[in-house]
This record gives structure tokens, C-alpha cells and sequence, in this order.
């Protein structure tokens, strides 16, 4: 199926989006899909110098419409300002072992998935004219580019990320905590991970990550095996990140599992929560406008 | 007797109709395999979070195995019901039979005296009558009962009109022990007459149901033709047994007593040989044994009797008076104590009293000189000469022995007096001699039941030496066994009747005879005495005309003396036995005609009195007494005085208490003798015949169900 055959928004649909190759084209038609779908255009400033006009296009706000250049010409020209450069989004990817999974019913791993959100998070912010930066880490920080707004640092993220294997452990905490010393410039700052760490040394890491005055945001990615665990026969869990092999007849274990998996969540989310961080939990089989639209009105609570 | 039934106490036994299905109980084991194998075929999974899944199988594996226990126990359980189902369990319980099809059931209770057997303390006939009360206490209301006895007289003392239960309860508890024997043929025409309804009694009771409560003796149940009737009566009803016995029960008891002499006279000492026999597989050391004669002990020994075998013991006594005395010999008791007395009664005389008939004079001087050689001296025997033409006058009553030597014959009136003797249990020898017409004698010698047990034919000279003993197998001949040289092989005889036991007389035996094998001495039976008849004489003074010779001159041989003695022995052998009986045996005697003493009157040896009129007749009255159901000394008694007594023994056949391997009764016959002691009762058997595989099926589908539910609910505990 070609891509032109669908509408841009069904590429937020994961089941869609797996069937496009190459992690720039998946970043663009989710952000297209997502874009075209809102009343108001992401793409404007929100500064009082102005700086240029530009044709409207539907969706812009009316009330940058430049009537002047409209009683001259006969054409709607908005005025563009000035934009705040200030804004830095930084892109923290876990690419740990356990981010490989991808349960029977998922459609992407959970890495593929995190990918996607960190490419689509990276287009829209470097459309926006805003700086983004994106670190990759598992045991240790592996990857860190810096920030930028310039259009070829799209290229250069992407080539990161698609440059990325899961094979390592996930040591949250002091890598947050490293991250925290390093992120001196204030911005947000976007976790996409399983977070499948001890939970109080992550939300340690966090809290230094507000310490430093930094917007965060967590999109605690899980596959949906890992919330419903639907395996019904004898099956033998191997263990990732040489967590050890698990022989078990699941269904009578269903129950004590989803108890441990729902403590788990619940820490995440409250201690989150206690630090004003946005908590987004995101199954690998939906949507990704959630996580975008979490993003904006972070953006939007920041520029305010 | 209070019935009170546990109902769980009522399943007393089971048996299966396919036992070789029993093998797929194996397939239990298959859930467990199929548990084990699953267990070692898995799938693999990567999995990420596997600190949960480790926590969760910490906080919960004690569960987890609890739940997968009880899956698999309802499983494994499952395949035994289905298994035991198609292995067509039927058992049969007590309270089986409310609400089902009306039923005649025929109650069958063995009252033979080896039921007195104690265990604990209950008798053997004391269980199976509770038994027997508890089916009726809880049989269905429609049912109908007989109730039949298995004994020596089998009686049936409930019939189907009876149909208050509680009375019939109140019947078979009244069943009283008997002392005899199992008479199970006629037990079966019994059972058989009683199963035989009518159309409209068909209608009420669609089914019948026979029901043996015995302790299932070999002696009893192996008898010739009971597997056929057995079988046959299993065409037309349900036939259960119910072995109330007690495997491997021994028993002592005491098979025989008797009094190693002919005869017993005032002063002479008699011996007397018990015979004690252990039905059992252990040998019964230091048994105490008593002696005892008119209820009083006058001897005691201690034997030991090998298992499975007899010990004799011998007692000796001198009676010092005259008349009936009862002797009785008693074993330490055991568990069944009917067998272990024996009973004896022994007429003793002053004198033996015998009456010799002389054809001539001196034809009875040898026989009257070898019973009483010196006549000067008190001898024990008392020979009485008289002529032949005396015999018509003579009251023979006091006489237990005749001798007849030479006579030349016997008139119709003398021959039905001299049968009359014997049938009273006289003793009857008869010599020949030169005198004697052979047609006269043959006379008695025909007819259903001859008294001669032999026919006289030609007389024959042919001087022969010597005499065959045939073995020493007959009493006359047994004494000279070991004595070659006492003179019986020399005996020399000359001439004699050659004599020709008939065909159809069975019961003679040649007791010596001739070595060219013509008899010389030939006995038999003869009502309740004995006959002796010889070939030759029993003098010198018969001779062969032809040469002057004598017959024989036997009398003058050594061999002569014993021989007689012998044959008096032998003859008046038979004395005894008319004041013996078997139980259930009746008792017989020749009432002496004297109007003027009043009734007779019989003591039983339980105390009751039977009076017994006396019949008016100018002659002596055969008297006899049917009555006999208990064991001892029955006294025939007349104003007062002592007349005659009689011994009753039980018969020993019912005293080896093995039981009958059920494989040898027909196959239709269930035999159960699973054991249960409920209350301190001990009950045994199957009483009604229940199949269980439907209950087994359901049991097994709800296990089905359960298993559902509860793998759903361990299932949804995790949901």
C-alpha cells in the first residue's frame, strides 16, 4: 500500500506507520498527520517583534492576518514576529536491552516506537525554529548531540537514532542524574523510555532533572504484553538485560504479575507527579498525537 | 436384639462385573504425565520485565502449587470414577431397596449347630439374625419376606402374608440355635416352593431376591447337586450369601465314644475310646478331657491332638450296678462347645443272658463250654440250653444273644419271634449241622429283608484242613490277625452247607471261609441286630451217615473257643447301638406290654417331659421318639423308675468349620465376606444387589464441572 492511498493522520496509527521504511519519512508523516488534524498551526511565534510575512495558510490564526498588505495586494499575508530562541527541547532516547521487546500483538518494539515519537517530537520542534538536542543512553549516556535549530540537525538526530542497538542494561538514575549536570541551559526535556529501573533511583534522577529547572516530560513507553500479559501456556521467559529465565504456566500468575506491574506504575506515576513532571504512559500499539500533543502544551506553558 | 443401622455401615462389600477394566486405573497416572510433559514443552519468550514477573512468582509460587495440586487430584480422580464405572462395580448394601422395585425376599438363616460357633460374644446365628433384621428393618415398604431355616428340618417360619415388619424382625430373632446338622437340599425345595408365585402375586412383586445367611461351611455347601440347584434357582431369583463365619475357625470336638467291649457286666472293668479330632491348621496342646458317667467325673486326662487329626484317649470303668448307665466324655471347651461332649449309654448287665437252641441235646454243649468254659466260677456270660420244641415258649426279651445249633427248622411262629429279636437288636448266631432242611432255612433267606444273609444249598463232603481268614478284615477274623498258630488256619472241616450269598443281599460279608473258597462263616445286619451264620456244626455230634464220620471236629480244635466268642462279640455288637442316636435320629424301643404301671414318660436332657401313652395291646409296643433336637441323655422313665436311656450325639460332619472357596459355587451366587465392625456388631456381607457405575458417571462428570469452575476461578483469581 503506498502511502498516498492513506490519509496523513492514519500514520499516527503505529499499525500504519510500520509499514513505512526510513525513521525521516515516518517523523514526517506523523507530524503531518498530526498537524492536519489541528485547528491552529503549530508553526507560528509567539514574540511581539516582528520579523517577516508570510502567505497564510488554512488553520493560521486570523488574527495575524496583515489586512494592510490585504487592502494593497488582495492577499492574506500574515505577520510572522520574532520568535524567542530560547526554547530547547532535549530528546533523552533509552536504548537499553529490554527496549528491543515487541510483544505478539505490538506492532513496532518499543525502540522503533521510541524512535518515532524522538523523530516526530525532533521535526516539529526544528519546524518551530526551536533548538533540539537528543542523548541516547542505556548503562551509560552513548550518544549526545547537542543542541541546535538548524535544519540539517534533523539529518543528524535521525542518523543517530537510526544508528542505535539495544544491548545493554538500563541505569536510569545516575544517568539522569549525569544528564542533569550536563543539561545546563534550561528546556524541556523528553524521556522516552520502559523505565524498567529501580524506581526510586529514577525518580531521584528526575528530581535533579527539575532541580536544574527543566520542563520534563516522561512518555513511559510499555508494550502491550507487558500491561495485559495474554500468554495462556507453559512458556519460559528469558529474561533481558540478563535478568535470568523465568519457566512458568502464566495464567495462574496473571494476576500476582499484573499486581507487580501495577505497583510499578503507580509509583512511577505519583512520584512524577509529585515533582510536576508530565507522566505519559504510551502503549506501542496507539497513537502517537497523544504524545505530541502532551509535548505542545508543555511548549506553550513554557513560552507563556 | 436392637437394630440400630449407621447407614454408612450398610455398604458392607463390592465386587466388580468387568474386574479386568480395573487394569485402565493405570490411565490415572495420565494427568500427572500430561502435567510432567507440559511442563518440559514450552514455548520461548523474550521478556523485558521480568523483575515483576520474578516478584510475582516469589509472593505467590506456595499458591500457584497448592491450585495446580487440586487441578490435578480432581483429574487423576476423574479418570478413577470413569475407570471404576466401566468396571461395573455392584455392591450391595442393607438399606438398598427402599424405593425400589417391590421385592420378594426370601431370607434363608443357617440355625446347624456350627452357627453356636462364638466370636467375641456374639454367636455366628446371633449376627446373621441382626443382619437379617437390619434388611428387613430397612427394606423397601412394598416388600414381601419369607423366612426359612437352613437346617436339618428346614422350616419356613415366615411366609409373604406377614407384612408387619417389626414382627417379622420379632420372628427371625426368635430363631432358636439348633443342635443339628445343614440339611441344604432340602433347604433349596424349601427356597424353590416359596419362589413360586402365582400371576397376581408376579404382578406384586416383579423381583425376588434370596438371601443365605450362613457360615458357609464346605461340609455344608460342597454337597453333591447344590451348585446345580443353586444354579437353577438363580434362573428365577437374585440369590446373595452372606458368609457371617469365621475364616479360619478351628474346632476340637469329640467324633466318637465307645466301649471297647461287646458288652458291659456289674464288676468287669470296661474300657472305654474316645476319639478327639482338631479341625484346624494348629495342634491343641494339654487338652483337658473329662470322664464322666451318670453326670458325675470320674476320670480326667490331658492329651495333646495333632492339627487336623484324631488323638484317641481310653477310659476305664467298673459299673457297680446293673441297668442303663450314661457315660459321656468331655473336652475342654473352645469357641464351639456343642462337639466337645459325647454321649454314651451302656446297658450293663449282672450276667449276659444267652440263650443256646439245641436240634439234640448235645448239639449246644460245645457252645455253651467256649462262652462260659467254667461253669463253677461267676462268668460274665450266662448260656441257657433249651430243646428246640422249648424255643416257641421262651420269652427271649431277656436275652442279648441266641446261639441256634442243628435245629432242624423253624415254623413261621419261631421265625417272625426270631426276626422280631434281631430287629430289636439281638444277637442271632445259627450253626448247622445234620439235622437242618435246608429248604426250611432258605425260607428265611428270601424276601425283601432276609434274615439269613445267606441261602443253603447242597452239603458237600470234602475234608478240607485249614480255614482262610480273608485277610483278617472282618471283626470275627480281625482278633486272629498276627496269631497264625492259635489253630483257626488248621481248623479242619468235613462237611458242610455249601452256602450262596444272594446277589441283591448287599450288606452280607463272608467273615471266614474255606480254602476252596466256599463260605464258612457269613454275617450281616439285620434290623437293629446282627446274624451270624456258619456252614458247618457247631458239635461233634452231627456226623455223615455215609461213614460215621462228624461234620466237624472244630469244637475240639483250639480255634473253636475264640471263634465263638468272636462271633457272640460280633453278634451282640449291635446291642448298643439301639440306645444311641444322632441327633434328629429317632428313638426306638420295644415298650413292654404291662397294663397296670401307667404312661410312659420321656425326659428330655433339657428337662421337658414327654408323657407317652400306652397303647392298648396285648403285646409289646415298638415305641419311637422323632423329637430329638438337642444332644444328651434322653430318659425313658414309667412311674418313677428308670426304664431305658438314650444317647444323642450331634453329627461331626458339622464340626470342621472350613469354608467353601466361592469360586465353586455358581457363578450367579455372590459371596461376600468382607468384615465391618460397626457399635461393637460385627457385620459382614452384601445384602443387596446395587450397581454403582451410574453414580460412579455422574460422580465423575461433577468432577468435571468442579474442575471447570475451579480452573476458571484460579484462571480469573490472576485476571
Amino acid at each position: 500500500m503506498s502511502s498516498a492511498a492513506v490519509t496523513s493522520s492514519e500514520f499516527l496509527d503505529p499499525h500504519m506507520l510500520a509499514k513505512l521504511r526510513g525513521l525521516e519519512l515516518r517523523a514526517a508523516r506523523i507530524v503531518e498527520g498530526y498537524v492536519a488534524g489541528l485547528h491552529r498551526s503549530p508553526y507560528q511565534g509567539f514574540s511581539n517583534e516582528f520579523a517577516e510575512h508570510r502567505e497564510y495558510t488554512p488553520g493560521d490564526d486570523l488574527r495575524y492576518v496583515d489586512w494592510k498588505v490585504f487592502g494593497k495586494t488582495d492577499k492574506f499575508y500574515l505577520k510572522q514576529f520574532e520568535a524567542e530562541t530560547n526554547l530547547i527541547c532535549y530528546l533523552l532516547l533509552d536504548i537499553s536491552e529490554s527496549m528491543q521487546y515487541q510483544g505478539p500483538t505490538a506492532p513496532l518494539s518499543k525502540l522503533t516506537y521510541a524512535q518515532c515519537v524522538a523523530a516526530s517530537l525532533a521535526y516539529l520542534i526544528l519546524h518551530q525554529h526551536d533548538s533540539v538536542s537528543l542523548a541516547t543512553f542505556d548503562d551509560d549516556v552513548r550518544q549526545l548531540v547537542r543542541p541546535s535549530s538548524s535544519p540539517t540537525q534533523l539529518k543528524q538526530l535521525l542518523h543517530v537514532m537510526e544508528g542505535t542497538s539495544a544491548e545493554r542494561k538500563t541505569r536510569t538514575g545516575p544517568i539522569f542524574h549525569e544528564l542533569a549536570e550536563r543539561l545546563t541551559r534550561r528546556g524541556i526535556v523528553v524521556i522516552v523510555s520502559d523505565l524498567f529501573d529501580n524506581p526510586e533511583a529514577m525518580l531521584a534522577g528526575l528530581k535533579h532533572f527539575r532541580h536544574r529547572r527543566h520542563d520534563v516530560i516522561v512518555v513511559h513507553l510499555l508494550d502491550p504484553a507487558e500491561i495485559d500479559f495474554p500468554f495462556q501456556h507453559v512458556t519460559l521467559f528469558k529474561g533481558l538485560e540478563a535478568l535470568g529465565d523465568v519457566v512458568t504456566e502464566p495464567r495462574s500468575l496473571r494476576a500476582a504479575y499484573l499486581q507487580e506491574v501495577g505497583a510499578f506504575l503507580q509509583q512511577v506515576r505519583t512520584g512524577c507527579r509529585a515533582q510536576q513532571i508530565d507522566y505519559l504512559q504510551v502503549r506501542t500499539d496507539e497513537r502517537l498525537d497523544q504524545v505530541l500533543t502532551t509535548f505542545l502544551a508543555a511548549r506553550a506553558r513554557r513560552i507563556r | 436384639m436392637n437394630i440400630t443401622v449407621d447407614r454408612f455401615s450398610l455398604i458392607l462389600a463390592f465386587g466388580f462385573g468387568s474386574a479386568a477394566m480395573l487394569g485402565w486405573l493405570a490411565a490415572a497416572a495420565a494427568p500427572l504425565l500430561i502435567h510432567l510433559w507440559s511442563r518440559r514443552r514450552y514455548r520461548e519468550v523474550p521478556w523485558a520485565a521480568v523483575t515483576f514477573l520474578l516478584a510475582a512468582l516469589r509472593k505467590n509460587s506456595r499458591r500457584i502449587q497448592l491450585q495446580q495440586w487440586i487441578l490435578l487430584a480432581m483429574r487423576t480422580l476423574m479418570v478413577v470414577l470413569v475407570v471404576l464405572a466401566i468396571a461395573e462395580p455392584h455392591g450391595q448394601n442393607l438399606a438398598a431397596g427402599v424405593g425400589d422395585v417391590p421385592t420378594h425376599k426370601v431370607i434363608v438363616i443357617d440355625t446347624s449347630f456350627s452357627m453356636a460357633y462364638r466370636e467375641s460374644d456374639a454367636s455366628l446365628l446371633t449376627k446373621a439374625k441382626q443382619l437379617a433384621g437390619e434388611l428387613v428393618a430397612q427394606s423397601g415398604t412394598g416388600d414381601a419376606y419369607t423366612v426359612i431355616t437352613l437346617s436339618d428340618r428346614p422350616r419356613q417360619l415366615v411366609g409373604r402374608d406377614m407384612v408387619d415388619r417389626s414382627s417379622i424382625v420379632a420372628h427371625i430373632e426368635a430363631i432358636p440355635q439348633t443342635q443339628g446338622g445343614a440339611n441344604l437340599a432340602a433347604t433349596l425345595d424349601a427356597v424353590s416352593s416359596a419362589l413360586e408365585l402365582d400371576a397376581k402375586e408376579r404382578d406384586r412383586w416383579t423381583r425376588q431376591d434370596v438371601y443365605f445367611f450362613s457360615d458357609m461351611q464346605r461340609k455344608t455347601w460342597a454337597a453333591d447337586g447344590a451348585g446345580v440347584r443353586l444354579g437353577e434357582l438363580a434362573k428365577n431369583a437374585s440369590i446373595s450369601a452372606v458368609d457371617v463365619g469365621a475364616p479360619r475357625a478351628t474346632n476340637l470336638a469329640v467324633t466318637e465314644l465307645r466301649s471297647a467291649a461287646p458288652f458291659a457286666t456289674v464288676g468287669e472293668d470296661v474300657a472305654f475310646d474316645a476319639t478327639l479330632h482338631e479341625f484346624g491348621d494348629e495342634p491343641r496342646k494339654e487338652v483337658r478331657v473329662e470322664f464322666l458317667v451318670d453326670d458325675a467325673p470320674v476320670g480326667e486326662q490331658t492329651i495333646d491332638v495333632p492339627a487336623n487329626s484324631d488323638a484317641s484317649v481310653r477310659f476305664t470303668h467298673r459299673f457297680r450296678d446293673a441297668g442303663s448307665h450314661a457315660v459321656a466324655v468331655r473336652a475342654a471347651s473352645d469357641q464351639l462347645e456343642i462337639d466337645n461332649t459325647r454321649w454314651l449309654v451302656v446297658p450293663v448287665e449282672q450276667q449276659i443272658r444267652v440263650l443256646c437252641v439245641a436240634g439234640e441235646p448235645e448239639d449246644a454243649k460245645y457252645l455253651a463250654a467256649a462262652l462260659a468254659p467254667d461253669p463253677s466260677t461267676e462268668s460274665p456270660i450266662r448260656p441257657q440250653v433249651i430243646s428246640e420244641s422249648e424255643l416257641v415258649d421262651t420269652d427271649l426279651t431277656g436275652y442279648e444273644c441266641m446261639f441256634l445249633s442243628n435245629v432242624a427248622q423253624l415254623t413261621a411262629d419261631e421265625t417272625e419271634r426270631l426276626t422280631h429279636y434281631v430287629d430289636a437288636g439281638g444277637g442271632l448266631a445259627i450253626f448247622l449241622g445234620d439235622r437242618v432242611q435246608a429248604e426250611s432255612y432258605n425260607a428265611l433267606a428270601r424276601g425283601e429283608a432276609p434274615l439269613l444273609p445267606a441261602r443253603l444249598t447242597d452239603v458237600r463232603t470234602e475234608v478240607q484242613f485249614g480255614v482262610d481268614p480273608l485277610d483278617y478284615r472282618h471283626p470275627i477274623a480281625a482278633p486272629f490277625r498276627g496269631r497264625e498258630r492259635a489253630g483257626l488256619l488248621t481248623t479242619p472241616v468235613g462237611r458242610y452247607f455249601r452256602l450262596e450269598i444272594p446277589n441283591e443281599h448287599s450288606a452280607a460279608e463272608k467273615a471266614l471261609a474255606l480254602p476252596n473258597g466256599d463260605p464258612l462263616v457269613v454275617t450281616a445286619p439285620h434290623g437293629r441286630g446282627r446274624v451270624v451264620l456258619v456252614a458247618t456244626a457247631g458239635s461233634l455230634s452231627s456226623v455223615d451217615r455215609t461213614n460215621g464220620e462228624p461234620w466237624t471236629t472244630w469244637p475240639a480244635w483250639p480255634s473253636f473257643l475264640p471263634v465263638v466268642r468272636e462271633i457272640f462279640a460280633f453278634a451282640v455288637g449291635g446291642q448298643h447301638e439301639q440306645w444311641q442316636a444322632m441327633i434328629g435320629g429317632p428313638l426306638t424301643a420295644t415298650l413292654p406290654f404291662d397294663r397296670g404301671s401307667g404312661d410312659f414318660e420321656l425326659t428330655r436332657p433339657d428337662g421337658r417331659k414327654t408323657s407317652l401313652p400306652v397303647a392298648v395291646s396285648s403285646r409289646d409296643q415298638p415305641w419311637h421318639y422323632d423329637e430329638t433336637d438337642v444332644t444328651g441323655i434322653y430318659s425313658l422313665g414309667r412311674g418313677g423308675a428308670l426304664v431305658s436311656q438314650f444317647a444323642v450325639n450331634v453329627d461331626t460332619h458339622e464340626s470342621d468349620l472350613a469354608q467353601i472357596d466361592p469360586h465353586q459355587l455358581p457363578a450367579e451366587i455372590k459371596v461376600r465376606s468382607d468384615w465391618r465392625s460397626a457399635n461393637g456388631v460385627v457385620a459382614s456381607g452384601v445384602l443387596s444387589e446395587a450397581t454403582w457405575n451410574r453414580p460412579l458417571l455422574w460422580a465423575a462428570a461433577a468432577l468435571v464441572l468442579m474442575e471447570l469452575c475451579l480452573a476458571w476461578l484460579f484462571g480469573r483469581g490472576a485476571a
